[in-house]
């Protein structure tokens, strides 16, 4: 049960508004109060729930190697959830594509709020070289919400961290045990 | 201004191209020249690297590409699909083309006769699979497209009794982001960038094989090299994937020491690739009409050092995993492919090789790894389980790393005199590349016209071996073994789309 209603409302934007032009559908931003309350929560465990879009694969390589022993992010407190209805945050890898869309949205309605979606690589985040593919259906950020932006094709596993400390407002604490 | 010189220039039109009268001819030709027997342990003497449509002047042609072992020959098959006239599915016959032939109809709404199992392809979302097992106790159980815990987008249906899997129906196509279409009206720079983003485990052999294809359309014929250089790349390439997959081989039996430790083998070889091109999924690494500039005789002592250690630590833990009975047991007699399903679905790869087929193109156009220490490897035991293929490409880490070091030696004592290409390269021409990735064959079919691509055709590796996928897992296997069999086959959903 969730005591305060606004926290069930979505988002909170860690990016600039360097994307500004794509046009956002009408969510509810998340204000500070809700922001850290959500810190508060997660501040110490995430669980993740990765989706792929339309990736070729390298993304989803990177996020995988995640958990190898050079990286090993179990030891800041995140873990892969094998179900979007475990997950706190979703990260999305990959060019959307029209068969993906709907399964973008129904994955991400499945997840319990508060949560926060993370979108990794040049795919989710602009299309990249998919862009003017008529399979390609737009940014993540013009289906769902995004909170954070991961640039990179592929991004490496440390600015994948680098995105999930952020995300979750941990970055101070990132920098110490660096 | 640089000119090219006389030899570097191959032929326009590929070698033979045929345009049938009919259909019926189109198939007969096909069948004749490639169904292999299954008496036979090499490759057939023709291999078809492409299958599918080709939009020509005023209308649709049916396109298949060709080429023969051991020699340059290719064989360019066409035949008009605007004529009305019926056209007999080959599915019957050579189940290699159950695929493609769905995607022609897709793409054209041309429908092949008597197809055996005729459903959409290229728009999962929009088509529901049905159970195809029937009675007492079957239950259907779906899976995907979101599933596990970081993969590719895949859907599989799931008939089962009890534990058992009765049948299993994979769809892809989930990430189909119709790369082939996007590259009509490039440039031969801006296809190669799009080549490199079709399978980003496979950036190497894709991008290599797309920048042969242009380059024979462009009559540019790379020095020597340059071909080794980009056989590097491969190499390179297949290690990590194949230090990638037998780790997912291990975590899926449940042994996370090997997994750890074999994932931190994949890691340390795209360190390697970053630290000679900048970047870890060699992105960049092939470039078209050249070489990079890399000093090999710089690199090479960074180079051998980092091999070894990763050679060393891989064949410890595959050597602790191949003692360790528990690991053993789940892979003997799990997801095996029939001998006879990798001669009529034309297998391809370390799949192909798990059954004893001798089919890689390094072995069947030995033309410039002679001296590399490449040696085609085969499963001794033949079995097509998720055992052979473990062993394959253990064999094939060896040999690779055989490769590399090799390969390295040579381009360090070699001086490089590029000629780069010249501004007044032909306009138009026609190109195949093919090349053995770490999945295996990725061929590449571009036809340049006006110097933009006209027309561009990817079969990777996956989409031959994904037909075969269902029918192994379906192979008296039960539901606790999909993962080990997902692992062994290690194949892209990425490179199937597209
Ligand atoms: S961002 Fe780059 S690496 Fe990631 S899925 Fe897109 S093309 Fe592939």
């Amino acid at each position: 049960m969730i005591k305060d209603p606004s926290i069930a409302s979505h988002s909170f934007s860690v990016s600039p508004d360097t994307y500004s032009t794509v046009p956002k559908p009408d969510w509810q931003q998340m204000d500070d109060t809700t922001l850290r309350q959500f810190q508060k929560k997660f501040g110490h465990s995430l669980h993740i729930r990765h989706i792929d879009v339309g990736s070729c694969n390298a993304c989803e390589s990177e996020v995988l190697a995640l958990s190898n022993p050079y990286y090993n992010f179990h030891r800041l407190g995140f873990f892969f959830a094998s179900s979007p209805r475990h997950a706190d945050v979703l990260l999305v890898t990959g060019a959307l594509t029209k068969a993906m869309k709907d399964v973008l949205m129904a994955t991400y309605e499945a997840m319990p709020r508060p949560r926060i979606v993370i979108a990794a690589g040049v795919c989710p985040i602009h299309g990249g070289v998919f862009r003017d593919s008529e399979q390609f259906v737009g940014p993540v950020e013009s289906v769902i919400p995004v909170d954070a932006h991961i640039p990179g094709c592929p991004p490496t596993p440390y600015a994948l961290i680098h995105g999930l400390l952020l995300a979750s407002g941990r970055m101070e604490e990132g920098a110490e045990r660096a | 201004m640089h000119t090219v010189p006389e030899r570097n220039f191959v032929p326009a039109m590929p070698s033979n191209s045929y345009h049938a009268p009919s259909l019926a001819d189109f198939s007969n030709m096909l069948l004749n020249r490639c169904l292999r027997t299954a008496s036979d342990d090499d490759a057939p003497t023709w291999q078809l690297l492409y299958y599918g449509v080709i939009q020509e002047t005023h209308s649709n042609a049916l396109l298949a590409v060709l080429v023969r072992s051991g020699s340059e020959e290719q064989f360019w098959l066409t035949a008009d699909l605007s004529t009305r006239e019926p056209w007999p599915s080959l599915a019957n016959d050579w189940p290699a083309l159950l695929w493609p032939e769905r995607e022609v109809w897709e793409r054209t709404g041309y429908e092949p006769l008597d197809h055996p199992d005729l459903l959409p392809i290229l728009h999962p979302h929009l088509v529901d699979l049905e159970s195809r097992a029937e009675g007492a106790g079957v239950f259907s159980l779906p899976l995907g497209p979101v599933r596990a815990d970081v993969s590719e987008s895949a859907f599989f249906l799931f008939d089962t009794v009890g534990e058992q899997i009765m049948h299993l129906q994979p769809q892809l196509f989930y990430k189909h982001r119709g790369i082939e279409q996007l590259a009509i009206g490039k440039t031969a720079e801006d296809v190669l960038l799009l080549a490199e983003r079709i399978s980003g485990t496979s950036t190497a052999a894709h991008a290599s094989a797309c920048a042969s294809a242009l380059e024979q359309a462009l009559r540019w014929q790379p020095p020597n090299h340059v071909l080794w250089e980009r056989q590097l790349w491969v190499e390179l390439e297949r290690l990590y994937n194949h230090a990638h997959d037998l780790s997912q081989l291990a975590s899926a039996a449940g042994m996370t020491v090997g997994q750890a430790q074999l994932a931190r083998v994949k890691e340390e070889c795209l360190r390697l690739a970053a630290d000679l091109t900048g970047s870890r999924y060699l992105r960049g690494a092939v470039k078209l009409f050249g070489s990079s500039n890399i000093n090999w005789r710089l690199s090479l002592p960074h180079l051998e050092a980092s091999l070894s250690a990763a050679d060393d630590r891989l064949n410890h833990f595959v050597r602790l995993l191949s003692r360790t009975p528990t690991f053993i047991d789940r892979l003997v007699g799990t997801g095996t492919v029939k001998r006879e399903w990798a001669d009529k679905y034309s297998l391809v790869g370390v799949t192909a090789r798990a059954c004893g087929v001798k089919t890689d193109i390094r072995h069947d156009f030995p033309t410039h790894y002679t001296g590399t220490g490449y040696e085609i490897c085969t499963s001794s035991m033949a079995t097509g389980d998720a055992k052979s293929r473990f062993d394959v490409r253990v064999d094939e880490w060896n040999v690779s790393v055989r490769m590399v070091r090799s390969l390295t030696r040579r381009l360090a004592n070699t001086e490089r005199n590029d000629i780069p290409a010249s501004r007044n390269l032909p306009r138009e021409g026609w190109g195949v590349g093919f090349v053995e990735g770490a999945r295996g064959r990725v061929a590449h079919v571009v036809v340049v016209a006006d110097g933009r691509t006209k027309f561009y055709g990817v079969r990777s590796a996956s989409s031959w071996i994904w037909p075969v996928f269902g029918l192994a897992t379906a192979n008296g296997n039960i539901q606790t073994d999909f993962p080990v069999i997902d692992a062994s086959f290690g194949l892209s959903c990425a490179g199937m789309d597209r």
